[in-house]
This record gives C-alpha cells, structure tokens and sequence, in this order.
C-alpha cells in the first residue's frame, strides 16, 4: 500500500530532477553561444 | 505494482513530457540571459520544495491535532460529570458494508427458509386418528 509520504518525496525528487536537467540545458545552451565566455569576460575586466 | 515497474513508467512519462513540452518550457528561458534562467530554475525548485515540506508538515498535522482536540473534547465532558449532567452517549453499533450486507444476507435467507418450509403435515402413521 502506497502511503501519501511517498507523493512529498516523488514531488520533491521530479522538482529536482527537472530542475537539474533545466539547468544543464540552459548551461549548456549558453557556453554554445558563448554567453558564458563573454559573462567571465565582462568579470575579469572589472 | 512493483517499485521498479513505477520508476520505469515515471521514466516513460518524463520522456513523453519531454517530448511534448520541451520546447514550450525552453522557450520560457530564451528571452532570458544565462543568470536569469538559472536564477529562475533556483527560484522553481525552492518553491517547489517549500511547498511540499509545508503540505506534508500539514498532512502530518492532522495526528498531532487529532489527540489534542480528543483530549479538548475530554476535559469538557469531565466538566460535565462533576456538575452532574452526565450525558449517556449511545452510540448504534457501526458496521461496514461487508458485514451490513452479510446481515441482510442472513435475514432473506432466514425468511426464504421460511416461505419454503410450511409446516408439513405429519406423514408417519405411528398416529392414527379416527
């Protein structure tokens, strides 16, 4: 029998996980842009 | 349902999902600089998890309260008792389904059983009337 404690865990474990895998991607979009580069760029001359 | 059987259908689910939506959930990130994005995905999943720790905070109130509320309810009725209006609670004996239709089960069957059988007549003639 599935208790109700299980759907606060799946939630929290889909949260995270889609959260990780969103964050990869835009991570990853953004150095093949080279958004990224700049960003240092801009940092390191300040 | 096995465990595993549930991991592999939220892992057929999340691909489905990918594929229907991926691009409307990138596309909220597209107008965003890097930083934005990921301050937005911070923000989603600091939200997310607050919630689900408030709402299972929530759930699990209810057996701190149940008691307290029960002991509540208690006091008044020991109140009550030392005044001297002692309320006899009578309370009818609850039944689930199963055992409220086993009963009526029992009472046709006790009823048919009675239709049938009419008294017979006796048909040993150990009595002979005349």
């Amino acid at each position: 029998m599935w208790r109700i404690e299980f759907l606060f865990v799946a939630m929290l474990f889909v949260a995270l996980f889609t959260g990780s895998g969103l964050m990869v991607i835009v991570l990853v979009k953004a150095v093949r842009n080279g958004e990224v580069q700049r960003l240092w760029k801009d940092v390191r001359d300040e | 349902m096995n465990k595993k059987d549930v991991l592999i259908l939220s892992v057929i689910a999340m691909v489905v999902g990918a594929v229907f939506f991926g691009d409307q959930v990138l596309s909220i990130f597209r107008g965003m600089s890097p930083l934005e994005a990921m301050k937005f995905i911070v923000n989603f999943l600091l939200h997310v998890v607050v919630l689900s720790i408030l709402s299972f905070l929530l759930y699990g109130l209810v057996e701190f309260a149940g008691p307290v509320m029960k002991l509540i309810r208690g006091r008044g009725s020991k109140v009550q008792r030392r005044r001297g209006t002692e309320v006899q609670k009578v309370q009818a004996p609850r039944l689930n389904t199963n055992q409220a239709l086993r009963m009526f089960a029992l009472k046709e069957m006790m009823k048919g059983s009675r239709r049938e059988s009419p008294p017979t007549a006796p048909q040993d003639d150990n009595q002979l009337r005349f």
